[in-house]
Parts: C-alpha cells; structure tokens; sequence
C-alpha cells in the first residue's frame, strides 16, 4: 500500500469508499426459489450467486432458539422457553423466530446483554487504573442508563447526541448528564504533578475513543504526524480535539429535579441550624489546617501550576481555570485526610468531636445522588495548537477536512462554548457517511462474529473493503429511516433467512473465511455469557436490575459487577473480557490452558456445579435419567441421545464409586457430571 | 525445539495432534485460526524467526520495583559531598519530581565506593557480591523515563508507555519468538512479597494482544501456577475421570464440527493436566545441591526469599521459558522517600547475595552465554534530599544493568550530569534500552509488528533505537 503524501487531500483520497455518500440502492432482484425471506437476503443471495456458492439449509428449531436467545439475550433458553419454542415452530418456523425476537427485544435481558458490547466500545470501567486504582462509586449511573437506552430503543442519533453534548443539548434531562459520563470513564492518577501532561492526555483519550467509537476511524496516528495511509491530518486530530478542549470535569453535579434540589437544600438549612455550634468548633481546628494544608500540597507542584493556583480565579484564563481544578483535586485529597495533618494539641479534640458530630448524621438529609459528567470550563474555550507547531496558528474545531475543509460552526450556549454540540449534531447528520455505517456494522459483526466490514472500528485503508458494500449501505439507510431504530434492525437481521441458517460442518473451502455467504458460523460465547449461563443453569443467577455494582462473587448478571482496571474477575479475565483502556470493537478469542485450569479447577465453577446438581436433585426426584434429561436441556438446549444417557449414567456410578467416604455419593457424582457439562465446548460455543 | 514460527504446512489439527498441544501449540492455534476467531486473529503477523542472529534466547529481568538509588549502587558522585546540605545550583534544568523536592537540599552518598574486577567498575558497598561479578556488567548510566510517577513508570518499563494499555516486554518477546516449552507458560512473573505490584498484572499483560502472550504468575509452592491441582477433597483419579468424559463429550461435539478451536481447546485440557505434573517439577528447588542453595543464599533469612527466586529463574530458563521476571519490593518497596539508608541496605542485602549467585551460576553452567540478566527500577532518586534523609524520584536519569547474551561486561555506558539529575551522554530512554534487549534477543523493535485497529503497533511505539555497542 502506497504511503500518501502528507498535508494535502487528493481526489483520490475522496473517493474512498467510507466517505462517499450512503448509495440509494435497491435489494437487487433474484431467482432464488423462496429463500428469502427479506430484503438482507436478495443482496446476500445475489452475492451468493456471483461466486458460485450456495446458502446453508436453515437451522433446526433446537439451534436456532438457542443462538436467538444466546445473541439477543446474553443467556440460554430454559427447558421451558426451548419447548415453548418448540412447539410454536411447528406451525412455521419463521413466524415463531419473527415472535420470539419481539418477545426477547421487549425483555430487559436485552438491554444488558447489548449494553455490555457498548461498553467494551466506551472503555467503560470502575475504577482510576492506576497506582491505587480507586473506585468510581458511582460509575454505574452510566452503566444503567446505557441498559436503559437500549431497553427504551432510544434513538441512536439521540444516543450519541447525549453522551457526547447532554449537558449542552438537553440541559434539563438528568439521564443526558450522565450520558456525558462517556467522556468520563478514562484513566485517573490522583497523585500525578506533572498537571499540564495529564490533562493533554486526557484530552488525547478523549480524542481518541470518539474516533474509534462513532466514526469507526483510528485517529491517533495522526496524533503526531498525518496519517501515513489514510487522509487523515495531524491538523484534523487537533481539530477533533479542539470540541473537547473547553471540557471541565464534573463530579458536582446532582442528579435531581429542582424541586428535589430545593427540597433537599431547605432540609440540610434545617439540619446546619441545628448542628451550627458543633460545625463551628469544627471548623475552628480544619480551617487554619486546611490552609497550611492547601499550601503544603500546592508547594509540590512546578513552579508554573503553583503560579496558576495562587492566580486569583478572575485572573485565570480558561486553560489556567482547567489546570487549577485538575490540579485542586490533589489539595482535596489532602483535605480528605486532614486528620494526619492536625497538630498533635488538636488532635484528640477533634477526634472528640467528629464523635459527637456523628450523632447528628442520621439526621441529616441523604444527599442528592452524583455522577460523573462533564460541562464547559466557560462560554470560551482555551486555544489548541499541534504541539511543536504552535507557529501554524490556533487550530479552531472542524471535522475531516477529506468531508468538510471549513471550521465548523458553532453555536455558543448560555454557559458553556456548543462545540461539543456542534459535533454531535454533525457526528449524527443523515447524511455523515461514517456514523450510521459503523453502528450498523457493529451490530451485524456481534450477531455474525463478523462485520460486513470486517475491521469494524477501522473504515480506513488498513481495515478490510466492505464484503457486501450494496447490503452496508441498504442497511445504514434503512436505520436512518427507521428512526435510527437499534429494535428494528435486530428485527430486520433475526427475521432473515440469512441470519436463520444452520452452522454447516464444514466450512466450505471454496469460502473459508465466510465472507460471502454471511452466515453464522460456530463461536465461542463471550466471557459475561458464560458466567451468566452457568449461573442461570446452577439455578443462582438473581434477574434484580441496576443499581451499584457488586463484587463478582455476587450470583448477579456480569454487567452488574464491578469493572476495576486493575483487578479483574479471573473467569472474565480468562476469557477475554477488555482491559477497559481504550475502546474494544473485536474482542479476541484465545484458548489457553489458564482457562482449563480456571475452568477445571478454581472453586467458582466447582461450587456452582454443585448448586447446578442440587437444583437436579431438587426439581427431578424421580431418578438419574430424569436428571440427566434435565441437564442436558439446561446447558445444552437439548435432549441426550440414548446413547449419551447411557454414558452419563455409567459416568455417574463410576464417579460414585470414586467418591470419599464423607460425601454423599450420589451429589458428588452428579455435581462431577454437571462441572463436566459446564466445562464442554457444547456449552461453551454457539452453533 | 518447537516455536510457533516452524514452517506448516498442514492442518492445524495435524499440527495439533502431532504436538499434542501445549503453550506453543495453542498460541499456533490462535495464530492460525481463520474463521470464527474474530478478527483479531487475522492481524496476528510474527515474524518467523529472528531478525538477526543473538546469542540470547532467554531474559531474567530483575525489577526493583520503586526505583533504586543509582547514586548509592552504580554512579558515584564525589560533588554531592561538596553540594551537601545546599539547593541545587542554578545551572541544573529544573524537573518536575513527585513530590516536590526540586528545591530540597542537597544529600550525599554515605556509600563507600571501589572499583572492581578487572574492568574497574564503581560499586558501592551496598552490593559487594554483585561486585564481584563486575567483569560480566553493562552498567548504563545514562537511563531516562517519562513517569515521574510509581504507576507511569512501572508501567513503561514494562509496556514502552506511560499509559496502560499496551502489550508488556515479555509479552512482545513471546509474541515474537514463542516459547520453547509446550508445557510451561514462555513468560513467567515472580514477586518476593505478597503485596500487589503497581498496576497489578497488567504490567506482565499482553495488551490489545491476545492473552496466549500474557506472563503467567508463578509461585515456589505446592500450586506455583494458579488453578494448578484438583480442588480440595478431589483425587487424582476422579479428576482424571472427569477429564476422559470431558473429552468424551468434546470429541463427539468437534466431529460434527469443523473448527480448530474446538481441537485447541481438548488439547488445552490435556495440557493442564500435564502442567499439573511439570510445572512443580521445575519449581522443587529440593532437586539443587546445598552448594547451589548457598550461592543464592537460600540458606539465610534476609536472602532466603529473593534467592529462590533468582535459583528458580535458572531451573525455567533451563526449561526454555522464554522471559523470566523478578520483582523485588513488589508493592514499591524500594521507594525511599526518607530514611534510605535502612531502606536501601535491607533492600540491597535481600537482593545482592541471590543476584550474584545467579549469575555466577548462570556462567558456571554455560547459561549466562545466551541469558540476558536485565537489572533495574521504573527510574532512579534524586540528588536533592526529601524529608531529611530520603531520595524522591528521579526519572531523568538513572542507572540499569545487563549481564550475559551476549553483552559485553564490564563496560560503563553513557553517564548523568556532575549530581546525577540528568542524563547526558549516550542518552537511553526506556524505548531505547527496550529495543536493545529486543536486539540482543534477535528481534528487531521497528520490524516486529502487530497490526490491531488499523495500526502497526511494535514494541517501542516506534521510537528507540537499540544500542549495539553493548556486546562489542
């Protein structure tokens, strides 16, 4: 591949296929004896057609239920769903898939289940991932209010619109601010001095994950030089950036109504009067020791962020204003543990009366929830210049100059700049030829294991062409039209013959990399499926929805744990959950033998094997076939051959005869024969 | 020897079958897989072999984790008797430090220097075995970092960079050149004491890489790999049992299948059970005679523990694990903000007596030839004085080591200013000491690649430049 030339954007360049506008296209007309059964399937039959190959059968009921279930759901069907399933395909298959799929969009499984492919995109975590890694106690608002988007299939555009400009768009909706929580989950160092590189770094990431993110184009190369392959400028970087350079972070800001805010401020009124004397004395002992503090804390930084931070605030331009906040969260920390840093005279009186203050807690009013959002540090914004080329100017905001040379127009808000309102409205116009392309895409690579754009967060010259670029299209213009509807293209995709075609054995050679047919081929479940199966099939798994996070040790779905950077769930961990650090759009799919030993080994899924064969035991009295039966629909989403029963039952009497004499022979064995089926690749890998 | 990088020419499943699995094989797996791996599989292009011809083929990398003084080890300064107790004069570029002590007074070795062996390189006498094994050390003097912090420097002594994120060394270097053991993980990670290292695991991860690449924790006790042995109360016979009608099942379930993964992942199992047999085979240090034990000072409290891990690292390199790393101070133990004095001569008692025995026993064995022994912290300590009697960060220049593979010992490279602030000549920053030890494995840092996103990624963000004059 040619390297281009630098600084300049060619003809060439323009007619890339990413950014060409969306082509009107028709599904092509197609001789196809009936197989399809919407418009994705002319276009994948004709495809088909041009290389010689031909579609699989469709899938069984058995298959295809599980896959439904498994794609939309994050978990399998019960014994019951599969015979409910079951049954109803006896009268037509696509009719009873077509139902089941407005059943499971209608579930909030649904929503935890997609809310948790977003969140690998977002870089979404819990916690600073750094030195001591400190929780983010209430990252979880943006967590729930994905799930909850996705639950009420708001619009994608309004989606975007919220997460990257809430606060600008839709000042007075509480679940837009903490949609701007997106330009919140980056890493942290509490401790760091060096307060200027932290904040160009955080700036940088910001940058970055929305490219990766919306537009589906890797940017930072062009950090530092224009892009060497794709014509993307080092000034187009920096024009990106430019929207987020006014950003002030936010960990102030309460979610709560006016009414609530007046509510609760006339109670805390109340609560102070009462408890005024206490504060005072108090504050007699914090007060000079926080200024003593304050300035310890404000002497270890360089001498410029000490110049900045002793600026009076009127004095400090809107870059100084972002310094001095950033840098002030270290004093505040200092403050958090003023008790070290109290004269040894003052120190046990406090103490003394931070008991007596305690008392008064009760009452006092619960405070108003928080969440970590963002605004603007003002109405202007500081100046953003490419690093070591300050002498080319101010670079105002604008978007790619292969889409658009001029600088973007701005609109300015009462309080804050509009650029990042600006960008969202451009990133989510019709007729941006990136952003409804890359969502659409997105969506198809997670049902089929892979995108009609294989490298989905990477439309440039480095990622792969478009294996079905007529199909791309259709389906991003049909979603625009559709109201940006998230629901109804899952509909449009389950519905279709395509999507409902059996695993065939063999990949065929003449196609091995599946990019033609389309079809869903084997794959290994994603580390949060397979946690939340087992707990599903133990009998453990509580359905209870949102709130904060728990430990993963706790029998929740694993959206609901807590995602901390440094420390992660080992079963998660083995299986290839992200890392959390910058936006994951294919996780990887490894094999190793930490799995076995985690899977084989380790006492989480050695307990809930034996939940798994208490619960046999508990709703199958009668005897082992029962059990087996059971089992085998539970894990497998199917009954065992005769065959299969019969080696299970020899499985358990050997086992029985190899149990020691303190156990129950009977649970041991089975709970052996259970921990056998959670660890097989059946279970593990979707047809 | 088995690398993932062998020419073949069959099946994966051939491969498989042939090999029976292992680490090597599974990571061929991953490497090979087409279809239904996910994309990521697809970006995977290694290089065949080396780059160059190296004598080295394994890393022992020594981290003293919380930056070691070099201004009381390996680069004396007689003029921080003169500056004592005064500021830093004017004419040092000021830096920004953790803590703030640029202004702080100055503070002066109390060390007793000499020179040794041969070449006559200055040691302190906080490490009088090392010392003695001064003829086999490269000690570059001129090292630089970015992190001024415990968690960004760590973290790009590691990973290259300062932010989180991106593949470990030992991760590149298994990635590049695979492992020599199918039954052994090809990057292994000790720590002296429980306590969490900084960062935790994801300074041995593997990234945006896949996993297969990541370093293993491995302890000297009766499970030294995690989930190594059956769980409590089951016998061996049951859990072979358990394993047969697992594999049972997987075989019945891959022959209506056609996927490879299917076969990597039976054989992974097979592996596990092998590795539950091997891998406490190579951690028995009760197979090493008491001579052995001595020279790494087994034998005595204060050395017991780092020297384990020092004979350990001999008995895994001698499997062909890839990339062995210590941590001493896991947790920044070597962060000696004030009274470096107790700090640093407990440190360096714990650590000097094991380090020496390695290498000596590395050399005694023919070893030392083609290991590369890497010694050093995320950054060094500051002239300046903190609280008295301390030493805050020093990121600007500082002190590392590197003995065997090929490197020429007994050399000094490059050196800091007159009170050991910066670093002057021959400059090497972290991406430059990291492509050296890329260089002197055979690879070179420009030419290894990962494609992930659209990018070629490579071990030292593209930066750094290796320094060959190390074994000439």
């Amino acid at each position: 591949m040619a390297v281009r030339q630098t600084g300049t954007i060619t003809d060439e360049d323009r007619k890339w296929w990413a950014f060409q506008p969306l082509a009107n296209v028709e599904p092509p007309l197609v001789y196809d004896n009936g197989w399809c059964r919407n418009e994705i399937d002319r276009f994948v039959f004709q495809k088909l057609a041009d290389h010689g190959l031909q579609s699989a059968p469709m899938a069984e009921a058995g298959q295809l239920v599980r896959r439904i279930y498994h794609t939309m759901t994050g978990l399998p069907p019960t014994p019951e769903e599969l015979d409910a399933f079951q049954l109803a395909a006896q009268s037509g298959q696509p009719v009873a898939a077509a139902a089941l799929c407005d059943a499971l969009l209608a579930s909030p499984r649904y929503g935890e289940h997609w809310a948790r492919h977003w969140l690998d995109l977002v870089r979404y975590a819990e916690s600073d991932g750094y030195k001591s890694d400190d929780y983010r106690p209430n990252a979880w608002r943006y967590r729930d209010y994905v799930i909850a988007s996705l639950i009420a299939d708001k619009p994608y555009d309004r989606f975007v619109q919220e997460q990257l400009a809430g606060d600008e768009l839709f000042p007075d909706d509480l679940d837009a601010r903490t949609a701007t929580g997106f330009l919140r989950h980056g890493i942290y160092e509490y401790n760091n001095r060096d307060v200027a590189s932290q904040w160009t770094n955080m700036l940088n990431e910001v940058t970055d994950v929305t490219a990766d993110v919306f537009l589906g184009l890797g940017m930072q190369c062009a950090r530092c030089h224009d892009h060497k392959f794709d014509p993307i400028l080092q000034r187009d970087y920096y024009r990106l950036q430019a929207f987020f350079a006014p950003l002030r972070l936010r960990d102030d800001f309460k979610l709560a109504t006016p009414s609530q805010s007046a509510d609760y401020e006339a109670k805390l009124r109340t609560w102070e009067e009462s408890t005024r004397e206490l504060r005072g004395q108090i504050a007699s002992i914090e007060e000079p020791a926080k200024v003593k503090v304050a300035d310890e804390a404000i002497s270890k930084f360089p001498q410029e962020i000490q110049t900045v931070l002793r600026k009076p605030l009127a004095e400090r331009n809107p870059w100084e204003k972002q310094i001095a906040e950033l840098a002030f969260r270290q004093v505040i920390y200092e403050w958090d543990h003023l008790v070290n840093h109290l004269p040894a005279a003052d120190r046990e009186r406090y103490v003394n009366l931070q008991k007596q203050f305690a008392c008064f807690a009760n009452d006092k009013p619960a405070a108003l929830p928080g969440v970590p959002c963002v605004s603007d540090i003002g109405t202007t914004a500081p100046g953003v210049t490419i690093p070591k080329k300050a002498d080319q100017g101010e670079i105002e905001p604008g978007y790619l100059t292969v889409l658009d040379t001029e600088t973007a127009r701005i609109e300015p808000r009462p309080s804050s700049t509009g650029r990042r309102a600006a960008l969202a409205k451009w990133i989510t116009r019709p007729d941006n030829p990136l952003t409804a392309r890359v969502i659409v895409n997105r969506v198809w690579h997670y049902h089929f294991g892979r995108g009609l754009v294989a490298t989905t967060s990477d439309f440039g010259k480095l990622g792969g062409p478009p294996s079905h670029p007529e199909l791309l299209d259709w389906l991003a213009g049909r979603f625009i039209a559709d109201g940006w509807s998230l629901k109804k293209l899952h509909r449009l995709i389950l519905t279709s013959a395509t999507y409902q075609q059996a695993t065939p054995p063999q990949p065929t050679t003449a196609d091995s990399e599946n990019k033609f047919p389309c079809r869903p081929t084997t794959r290994r479940l994603d580390a949060e499926q397979i946690r939340d199966a087992i707990l599903l099939i133990s009998g453990e798994l509580k359905t209870e929805a949102g709130g904060p996070s728990v430990d993963w040790r706790e029998p929740r779905r694993s959206v609901y744990t807590k995602v901390l950077r440094n420390t992660h769930d080992p079963l998660l961990e083995a299986f290839d959950a992200p890392e959390s650090f910058s936006c994951v759009a294919e996780r990887n799919v490894t094999t190793t033998p930490t799995q076995s030993l985690l899977m084989i080994n380790h006492d989480w899924p050695v307990q809930r094997a034996r939940a798994f064969a208490n619960r046999l035991l508990r709703e199958c009295l009668s005897d082992d076939i029962g059990r087996i039966i059971l089992a085998y629909r539970l894990v497998f989403g199917r009954m065992p051959s005769d065959a299969e029963t019969g080696d299970a039952l020899g499985f358990l009497e050997r086992q029985s005869a190899l149990c020691p004499p303190d156990q129950d022979a009977r649970v041991t064995a089975l709970a052996d024969f259970c921990h056998v089926l959670l660890n097989s690749n059946e279970f593990i890998y979707l047809d | 020897m088995l690398t993932p990088h062998h020419e073949f020419t069959t099946t994966r499943r051939d491969f498989l079958s042939r090999a029976g699995g292992g680490f090597g094989a599974l990571a061929l797996a991953h490497l090979m897989a087409g279809q239904g791996l996910g994309s990521a599989s697809s970006d995977v292009a290694p290089p065949r072999q080396r780059h160059f011809p190296s004598k080295a083929k394994n890393v022992i990398f020594l981290f003293m984790e919380g930056g070691p003084s070099h201004l009381d080890t390996f680069d004396p300064k007689p003029a921080l008797l003169e500056l004592a107790g005064k500021p830093i004069p004017p004419s040092f570029k000021p830096v920004i430090t953790a803590m703030g002590e640029f202004h702080s007074p100055i503070l002066p070795s109390k060390r007793a220097w000499k020179q040794h062996g041969q070449s006559g390189l200055w040691v302190s006498d906080w490490l009088p075995h090392i010392a003695e094994c001064a003829d086999d050390l490269a000690v570059i003097r001129s090292c630089w970092a970015d992190g001024i912090n415990h968690s960004s420097g760590v973290c790009q002594m590691n990973t290259s960079s300062i932010l989180a994120g991106r593949p470990s060394l030992g991760a590149w270097t298994s990635y590049g050149l695979g492992t020599e053991n199918e039954n052994l993980p090809a990057f292994v990670v000790m720590q002296d004491n429980p306590s969490s290292v900084i960062n935790g695991p994801r300074n041995w991860g593997s990234g945006f890489m896949p996993a297969v690449y990541q370093g293993t924790r491995l302890t000297a006790d009766a499970t030294p790999i995690a989930n190594l042995n059956p769980p409590a109360g089951v016998s061996d016979t049951r859990q072979r049992a358990k394993l047969d009608f697992l594999n049972a099942l997987n075989r019945a379930h891959a022959s209506t299948h056609a996927q490879s993964e299917l076969e990597a992942r039976i054989a992974s199992y097979e592996l596990a059970f092998r590795m539950q047999a091997q891998a406490p085979e190579a951690v028995d240090l009760t197979r090493e005679t008491e001579a052995t034990k001595q020279l790494y000072g087994i034998e005595e409290k204060e050395t017991a523990e780092f020297g384990r891990m020092c004979l350990l690292s001999r008995r895994l390199v001698e499997r062909g694990v890839r990339f062995v790393q210590l941590y001493s101070g896991a947790g920044s133990k070597w962060d000696a903000h004030a009274n470096i004095e107790d700090n640093h001569s407990k440190l360096c008692r714990g650590t000097d007596k094991p380090i020496a025995g390695l290498l000596k026993d590395l050399k005694s064995r023919g070893l030392l030839e083609s290991t590369l022994v890497v010694w050093g912290g995320e950054f060094g300590r500051t002239p300046m004085s903190e609280k008295g009697d301390g030493r805050d960060h020093n990121p600007t220049g500082f002190t590392m080591w590197m003995a065997g593979g090929g490197v020429r010992g007994g050399q000094v490279i490059g050196s800091t200013d007159e009170v050991g602030l910066h670093a002057v000549d021959e400059r090497m920053h972290v991406h430059d000491l990291h492509a050296t030890i890329l260089w002197l494995m055979g690879l070179d840092n420009m030419g290894l690649v990962y494609n992930y996103k659209g990018r070629p990624e490579r071990p030292t963000i593209n930066e750094g430049q290796a320094y060959t004059g190390i074994i000439g």
